[in-house]
């Protein structure tokens, strides 16, 4: 047993028993996390953008900018008011989602996108993922070809994986019975040799072979796992994705493996979609219609799935380069971000006013994931404090 | 006493000039060229001096193009991943048949490029975990033969791995590298009853380490 983990285990004993004296008092909120819930984060990335008509409705209702009106709205209470397309989201997720204002200052795309990933060299997702802990031997993954912006340096034994089939992924992580897969015990064994035989090669090349030492570390990891109890047609079924189909190719199979790595222990999954840079689309036709047929039909799935699954904490959060500026649906200097998940009290800190632009004061890149780090109850403050503490649930 | 001291003092004189006598002839033998070993392992660690034989440019603002550039030895941080579109190749070039036809079917897993694209090459741990099982089957046939029909041991284990790394890196491999392989066929395979079969995961461990899979 680590040290570490002999240091989260304390740190979980202590909130258990800190939690537990608080629940004699007041006791939880309805659908809040237990401290020993798993914590899984999963952040969907549009890339290109994030039209504020999603999060911040009732900002241009009274313009009609974007094509809000009072009748495509969706008040969830506490000030929140959201487009009429998340109504197709669970009940769960519309009683446990935030709009979080990120007022970055950042309107080009290249500086947008890193500075959303990462902070002084190190990645947010990994610094996050390494913080939840845990024994999974992935803790980090990336769902299909996108990759977070920015450098990525591994946070001690934590790197970032990309998952981009998801039978392969399966098979490694035990759930398929396929003849031609090797022994899992003697496959371990076999994979140990070849990081032995490789140990002088990856010590010439650490840089440009850091992928391959990250990979066979994690993956001599993962086969020494148990194989885990995978119903790999029934996912197949909930999502709407055929048996047999194997690459992480569009949003629909990219949720299907998200929740394939959340179920396997991963801490972190990143998704990212295209096609956000929504110039022009000045009545927000384009991107409601893409998050009504491409986005929220599989991610309704993976939130109907986990967000009230026992013994977990899954937390979701949309994001996108910034938001879409008036008139012209362009680069707005802000973001407002969702967040949805078992930690999150309904309301908002990222209402925009009717230009899109975000109130003096509201917080950074830098306390949004301190948020994120909150909600999926990291057991340090590794982002700093956590300035929305009206949407959190304590 | 006088006497024992200029005999001693003789003596002295003597072993000086022979001392430098012996000095001009070790110098003399250091003189001779190295002989350079032709079985040695090139993936060794090796000191080699760095030299700085670029032009300075300049760029917009002044700034010189090379500045923050870091120096490196030779040799250093030079090997890649190979992508997958060499893997089919290399596969049917070490095994002497064609790669197995799993491989065809993990070409996602492996980030296959589109046409006219380049990306470089990176490896996960499902990938190299696929690439054991593309190895494996491979190895399968590679080992389908009265060649393997013996159980491993600690003394035919070193002949066939020598011969396995050979064959897949090109080179002769050192011996702790042998024994890695001597460890997995002998010790590694026990739940394993089938003489072929050990062979098999012996073959793939040296088939899927990084001195085949990257170059």
């Amino acid at each position: 047993m680590s040290s570490n983990f002999s240091r989260r285990s304390l740190l979980q004993g202590a909130a258990a028993m800190a939690g537990a004296a608080a629940l004699g008092r007041a006791g939880t909120a309805f659908g809040q996390s237990a401290v020993t819930d798993k914590p899984a984060l999963l952040v969907v990335m549009l890339n290109g953008g994030y039209n504020s008509l999603f999060c911040s409705h009732d900002s241009f209702q009274g313009t009609g900018a974007f094509g809000c009106s009072a009748g495509n709205g969706l008040a969830l209470g506490n000030d929140l008011v959201v487009d009429g397309t998340f109504g197709s989201m669970p009940a769960f997720a519309k009683s446990h989602m935030a709009s979080v204002g990120i007022r970055h200052g950042l309107t080009a795309h290249e500086a947008a996108q890193p500075s959303l990933a990462s902070m002084n060299g190190r990645s947010y997702h990994l610094m996050l993922a390494k913080a939840l802990g845990g024994e999974a031997a992935i803790k980090a993954a990336v769902v299909g070809g996108g990759q977070p912006d920015g450098p990525k340096p591994a946070e001690g034994d934590v790197s970032l994986q990309t998952i981009t089939d998801m039978r392969a992924t399966i098979a490694a992580l035990g759930g398929d019975i396929d003849p031609s897969v090797p022994n899992r015990e003697i496959a371990t064994n076999a994979l140990l040799g070849s990081t032995t035989m490789s140990k002088k090669r990856l010590v010439r090349s650490p840089n440009s072979l850091r992928s391959v030492k990250d990979g066979l570390d994690t993956g001599v990891e993962t086969l020494r796992r148990q194989g885990l109890a995978l119903d790999y047609p029934g996912l197949c079924q909930a999502y709407g994705v055929a048996v047999g189909t194997t690459g992480v190719n569009n949003f629909r199979t990219q949720m299907m493996a998200a929740e394939l790595m959340v179920q396997a222990g991963a801490n972190v999954v990143f998704a990212e979609d295209g096609g956000w840079d929504t110039h022009g689309d000045t009545n927000g036709n384009n991107v409601r219609d893409m998050m009504s047929n491409r986005i929220l039909p599989p991610l309704n799935v993976f939130m109907s799935r986990l967000l009230e699954a026992t013994g977990r904490n899954v937390t979701v959060a949309i994001i996108g380069d910034f938001a879409r500026s008036l008139p012209g649906s362009d680069h707005q200097g802000n973001l407002t971000a969702t967040v949805i998940g078992k930690n999150v009290r309904t309301g908002t800190t990222g209402k925009t006013s009717s230009n899109v632009a975000l109130p003096a004061g509201t917080p950074g890149i830098q306390q949004f994931w301190a948020y994120l780090a909150a909600v999926t109850r990291a057991p340090e403050q590794i982002f700093g404090a956590n300035p929305h503490t009206a949407i959190t649930l304590a | 006493m006088k006497t024992f001291s200029l005999a001693l003092a003789a003596l002295l004189a003597l072993a000086g000039c022979q001392g430098g006598a012996t000095l001009d002839y070790k110098l003399m033998t250091m003189d001779e060229p190295d002989v350079i070993d032709p079985s040695e392992n090139p993936d060794n660690p090796v000191e080699m001096s760095a030299c700085d034989f670029g032009y300075g440019y300049e760029g917009f603002g002044g700034t010189r193009l090379e500045a923050g550039r870091e120096d490196e030895e030779v040799g250093f941080d030079r090997d890649r991943v190979k992508p997958y579109s060499a893997l089919s190749g290399e596969y049917a070039r070490v095994l002497g048949k064609a790669a197995p036809a799993l491989l065809g079917q993990l070409a996602s897993t492996f980030g296959q490029v589109p046409p006219r694209w380049y990306v470089e090459p990176s490896a996960t741990a499902v990938s190299l975990y696929s690439s054991m099982r593309v190895a494996f089957v491979g190895c399968l046939d590679f080992t389908n033969t009265a060649d393997f029909d013996a159980m491993p041991d600690a003394t035919n284990a070193v002949e066939k791995c020598t011969g396995f790394a050979k064959r897949f890196w090109s080179r002769s491999p050192d011996t702790d590298e042998v024994q890695a392989c001597v460890d997995v066929v002998v010790s590694g395979t026990n739940r394993e009853s089938a003489a072929r079969r050990k062979w098999a995961y012996g073959c793939a461990s040296v088939l899927s380490s990084a001195p085949f899979l990257t170059f």
